[in-house]
Formats: structure tokens, C-alpha cells, sequence
């Protein structure tokens, strides 16, 4: 078993310990699409994770407001049945009190009328007679008063309850009142949910080409789905998730400068044939456009386009203000939102024909945004609003993570919308 | 090295140039590697292909603690290890009785080629091939390729000799001709 003295164990390990043997071509294209699709997956995962603990934390606030709600409904609900119950009795006891304190005046007038009466008149004892009655119905109708102040005490009316700030009117009074002040505030729409749709323009803000080669964006649509909660008359606060895209047509892929976005573009396999390798370096990097491998010079570069395009999926968190909140509103807008790279997709077009797909290297997963819009809304009956909002998007750090390409682009939309309330 | 150095940190950096020169450097040698693990050069591609996905995914792991190409080494044969793991069901070998007596080809050596002994070894059967591999050319002793394999000290070593006498019927066969060498 000794190793060293076992020839077959040495021819092998001289002849293939150190063997090299180049790999096939393709192999190298395998592995990037290999790594792409697991950056894809983990990219997913990570939307899948953070959407969860969104979703987890709307939930959980929601079962907190609901909870709170219930446990402020019960807890006033208690208070106002000791009330009531408490009340006949204390009623009673107002009424003993209240009778035998009109009893002891009227004996005292009484006492005073009979004592007063030895010495006056019949004329004033008339006199006197009418006015016990007079006592005695004002000592009938006081204990009245006294209940239907006791019974005010028990029912506020509907217009004390309007009054009242949302969480009294709907815990004051007894149960019945409460509940029909839950009905009356039931009304008024705390939660809607909207989708929305928009165009979206972008425009970046580094310069995105050298002279001579026509670099612009195109073009893209941006999607959304938003939940919304009025946390006070004129304010309400947002969150929900959309989409949103970004994309750039290059011409003359070869004089791309850095700014451009591309460092490389990975050559895949189409059909099981290679169409082209084609790396795209930048000039601070190499002025050079590989093509099948080889490196071409300045007069012998081939004229293509290359097509970039990154999908976000973003959540927002915004705010609106309303300046009006009639029929027809008008709100400011404004926000941030943490957008995460869910798409990276480039080729490289020649005489119209995709020579290669690839993607851009260097691209940030996530990036951080904020944004400011003005929206406008329709009450279209039926809990159904309609609203228009042109909103700017603003990324605050580069697309990528490349320190020589500083693009932070602008969005710019105007998002069509249909919002339930409820 | 520092050129090595250099593209290293730009792989940790997530830079695809970089990993593309980087499996420029080691491809030839990796793939020699796999080819010896591997059953034919299909399965040695897949064993690159997955070898090098995982180099790039914990390349930040590598702190410049010893060599680099041992590192890159590790994680191509822990790869084919891992797939072996997975299909050893497929492959049951029996417990053998060590074999003492070894018949040893001479001159041929040296007119053996690489690829010769590379078919010849990739005929193994994918236990063998595996403890032959990690015992007589990555220096393993059979302690560390029962805990690699899951397998006792005594399969690994029954293993081997088994290994030694298939590979060594093998030359003779190939060459048609029988020589002791002692």
C-alpha cells in the first residue's frame, strides 16, 4: 500500500498528474449562462424573500389595527354597559334624593303654610292651596327632569356624536349607538387599492456615448399595484409593488465610450451554434470589439447595435397630501422605493439581424429611488375612482456598480389609474 | 502573482472580464483534472462547468491564505466527490480481499501516452477511478478518502488494489504484451 513504491501508482501520477487539456470552446458560454440564470434565481429569491416580509409586515399591522380596534370597541363597549347598568340604580337613588328633598321643602312649606295658617285668612289660605299645588306638580315634574338628563347621559345625540372625534363615536354610548356610529364612519374609506399603468420615458443623466455614435433611450412601460390607507383626512400613505423598465439603443457598438453602460457582452449560444463572441470593452478598459474572439482593429470594426434593457420590481413606500378632496382631488405625491434588478437583457443587431444575447455586466441588484408626482382623481361612483398622475422617478446611485459609469437615470410617467375604496 | 492577485480581487468584485481570464488561466489545468475524475469528457464538462460556477460564487471566500490554484484544485475534485456521492448507489461494488500480488509493466512506460492512460483510468469503475485518483495522484491517505467517500478505511484500500490490478491488466491489454518488472 506504500504509494511511493508502486509503479502503477507512479506511471499514473507522471503522466496524468499534471495533464492539461483545453476544454471546448463552448464550455466557457456554459458557465456564464450557468451563472446568469443562478443570479437570476438568487435575484428572485431575494424579491421573493423581501415581498414576504412586506406582505408579513402589512399583515401584521393590519391584525395589529384590527386588534387594537376590537380591544378599544370591547373595552368601551364594558365601560358603557356598567354605565347603563349602574344607571337605574343611580337614577333611583337621584329620584329618592331628588323626592325627598322636594318632600322636605314642600312639608316645609307645608309646615310653614299650616303654621302661618293659624294667623292668615282663608282668602290667603286659598291663596296657599293653589300655590302647594303649584309645589307639588314642580316636585312631579323635577324626579322627569332629573331621568331625562340621566337618559341624555346614557344617549348622546346624533349630533353630540358627529361631533366627537372617530374613536369616541364609535365607543361612546351604549352598544346599539356605537354600532350605528360604526355604520355612519363606515363610510368613509379608509383603505382603497389601485392599479396603474403609464408610458415611461427615461432620460439618463451622464452622458451615455462618445461623438459620433447615437445613444438613446427607448421608450417602456411601467406597471403597479398599490394598497393605500388614510391616515388622516388629507393624508394617506402607500405601498404595493410595480414594475418598471429601462432600456437603450446603441449605435455603432464599437465606439461605445464608458459611460455608455456596457462592459461586456456576454456571448451566448444560439441554437447550439455560437452566432458571434463578441465582448464589447470600454476604451479606459480596451477601445477594442472582439469578435469571434479575435481582437479587430479600428478599420476593420464591424457597425452593430447593441440593445440594452433592465426590469425593476420596485416597492414604494409614498405619501399624498390632498389640496382638494371633493368629487374632482388633487394630491402631491412622494416617495421612495427600493428597485430590484429582475432583468438584464442585451444584444447585439447587425444589418437587423440578433447576433448575440447576453447582458450588461455590472449592473446594481438593487437601487434606491424616489420620486414626485401630482395626482389627480375622479369619483367615478360605486367606490371607483379614476386618477392621472404624472410622477418623475429619480434614482439616487448609478445603474452601475462600475465606478466609471455613472448613470442615474430619470423617470418620467403618467400613470393612468382605477382605485377601490373601501 | 500579482497579475493573479489582480484579477482574483477583480472576481471578487463580480467583474465577468476578470472571470473570463481567470478560466483562461486555470481551464486547461482543471480540465485535465476532471477528465481523470470524470467517466468521458461529457461528464468531465459537466464537472467543470459546475467546478467554475462555484470558483466564481466563493471566490470572496479565498483570503490569499496559500495557493490559489490548490484552492481552485479542491473544488473541482470536491465536485466530481459530490457527484460521485450522488450516483454511488448506482454503482455498488462489492467489498474485496486486498490483492497482494501485482504483475508490473516495464518498458511501456514511457511510450505511454496521457491520453492513453487517460481512457484506460476513465474505464475504472467510478469508485475505483475516484479512490485511485485522490490516493496515487492526490496524495490522500485511505483515512481521508473513507471520510471524503463515506466509506471504511478497509473498502478504500480493497479499492485501490482492485483499482491497481484493473488499471495494470489494462496497459498489458493495450499493449499486447506481458513484462515483469521485478
Amino acid at each position: 500500500m506504500n504509494r511511493g513504491n508502486n509503479p502503477i501508482d507512479q506511471l499514473f501520477k507522471e503522466k496524468l498528474g499534471n495533464l492539461e487539456e483545453n476544454p471546448p470552446v463552448s464550455l466557457l458560454s456554459r458557465i456564464n449562462e450557468d451563472m446568469i440564470s443562478q443570479r437570476k434565481v438568487r435575484r428572485i429569491n431575494q424579491v421573493k424573500t423581501i415581498m414576504g416580509i412586506a406582505a408579513a409586515l402589512v399583515l401584521a399591522l393590519m391584525a395589529g389595527w384590527f386588534t387594537f380596534d376590537q380591544k378599544q370597541v370591547k373595552q368601551n363597549s364594558e365601560a358603557s354597559t356598567s354605565f347603563t347598568k349602574a344607571s337605574p340604580d343611580q337614577l333611583a337613588v337621584n329620584q329618592k334624593n331628588v323626592n325627598s328633598s322636594i318632600a322636605v321643602k314642600s312639608n316645609k312649606s307645608k309646615g310653614s303654610v299650616k303654621s302661618a295658617n293659624k294667623s292668615v285668612s282663608p282668602a290667603k289660605d286659598a291663596q296657599f292651596a293653589s300655590l302647594e299645588k303649584v309645589n307639588e306638580q314642580q316636585a312631579a315634574e323635577k324626579p322627569k327632569e332629573e331621568s331625562a338628563a340621566n337618559q341624555a347621559k346614557k344617549e348622546p345625540s346624533a349630533d353630540w356624536l358627529k361631533n366627537q372625534p372617530k374613536n369616541q363615536q364609535y365607543y361612546s354610548g351604549n352598544n346599539e349607538q356605537a354600532s350605528s356610529a360604526r355604520k355612519t364612519s363606515s363610510t368613509i374609506n379608509l383603505w382603497s387599492i389601485k392599479a396603474e399603468i403609464s408610458q415611461t420615458f427615461t432620460a439618463m443623466l451622464s452622458g451615455t456615448s462618445t461623438p459620433g455614435t447615437d445613444t438613446k433611450s427607448l421608450n417602456t412601460v411601467g406597471t403597479g399595484m398599490m394598497a393605500s390607507y388614510k391616515v388622516s383626512g388629507r393624508v394617506t400613505i402607500s405601498s404595493g409593488i410595480r414594475f418598471s423598465q429601462m432600456k437603450q439603443g446603441s449605435h455603432s457598438a464599437y465606439s461605445l465610450n464608458q459611460t455608455a453602460g456596457i462592459i461586456y457582452l456576454q456571448p451566448v449560444e444560439k441554437s447550439g451554434n455560437l452566432t458571434r463572441d463578441v465582448s464589447v470593452y470600454l476604451p479606459s478598459v480596451s477601445s477594442i470589439v472582439y469578435s469571434n474572439g479575435m481582437a479587430i482593429n479600428g478599420s476593420n470594426v464591424f457597425v452593430s447595435d447593441i440593445s440594452q434593457e433592465l426590469k425593476y420590481l420596485e416597492i414604494p413606500i409614498q405619501a399624498t397630501y390632498k389640496l382638494i378632496d371633493k368629487k374632482f382631488t388633487v394630491g402631491v405625491t412622494g416617495g421612495l422605493s427600493s428597485n430590484f434588478l429582475i432583468g438584464n437583457t442585451a444584444s447585439i443587431v447587425e444589418n437587423g439581424i440578433t447576433l448575440s444575447h447576453g447582458n450588461t455586466d455590472n449592473i446594481r441588484n438593487v437601487l434606491y429611488s424616489g420620486s414626485a408626482g401630482v395626482e389627480f382623481g375622479y369619483d367615478l361612483g360605486n367606490k371607483l375612482i379614476l386618477t392621472v398622475e404624472p410622477r418623475i422617478k429619480q434614482f439616487m446611485h448609478s445603474v452601475s456598480v462600475n465606478e466609471m459609469v455613472n448613470i442615474r437615470p430619470m423617470q418620467l410617467g403618467i400613470f393612468t389609474g382605477i382605485a377601490y375604496t373601501f | 502573482m500579482a497579475h493573479l492577485d489582480d484579477i482574483i480581487l477583480k472576481c471578487q468584485d463580480g467583474n465577468s472580464s476578470a472571470q473570463t481570464a481567470l478560466y483562461h488561466l486555470f481551464s486547461a489545468k482543471m480540465y485535465g483534472i476532471c477528465l481523470r475524475y470524470a467517466r468521458d469528457s461529457a461528464e468531465a464538462e459537466d464537472f467543470m462547468q459546475e467546478g467554475f460556477v462555484r470558483v466564481f460564487n466563493k471566490i470572496c471566500q479565498f483570503e490569499f491564505k496559500g495557493s490559489f490554484e490548490g484552492w481552485i484544485k479542491r473544488i473541482m475534485v470536491n465536485t466530481a466527490l459530490e457527484k460521485f456521492r450522488k450516483n454511488d448507489r448506482l454503482y455498488p461494488v462489492e467489498e474485496m480481499k486486498i490483492f497482494e500480488s501485482i504483475e508490473y509493466v516495464e518498458e511501456t512506460i514511457s511510450s505511454i501516452s496521457a491520453n492513453d492512460l487517460l481512457r484506460i483510468i476513465q474505464e475504472l469503475p467510478p469508485r475505483y477511478r475516484m479512490v485511485f485518483n485522490l490516493f496515487a495522484i492526490e496524495g490522500y491517505s485511505h483515512l481521508e478518502i473513507a471520510e471524503m467517500m463515506n466509506i471504511s478505511e478497509g473498502t478504500s484500500k480493497s479499492n485501490l488494489s482492485r483499482a491497481r490490478v484493473i488499471l495494470q491488466k489494462s496497459v498489458k491489454e493495450y499493449f499486447g504484451e506481458k513484462k515483469k518488472l521485478r
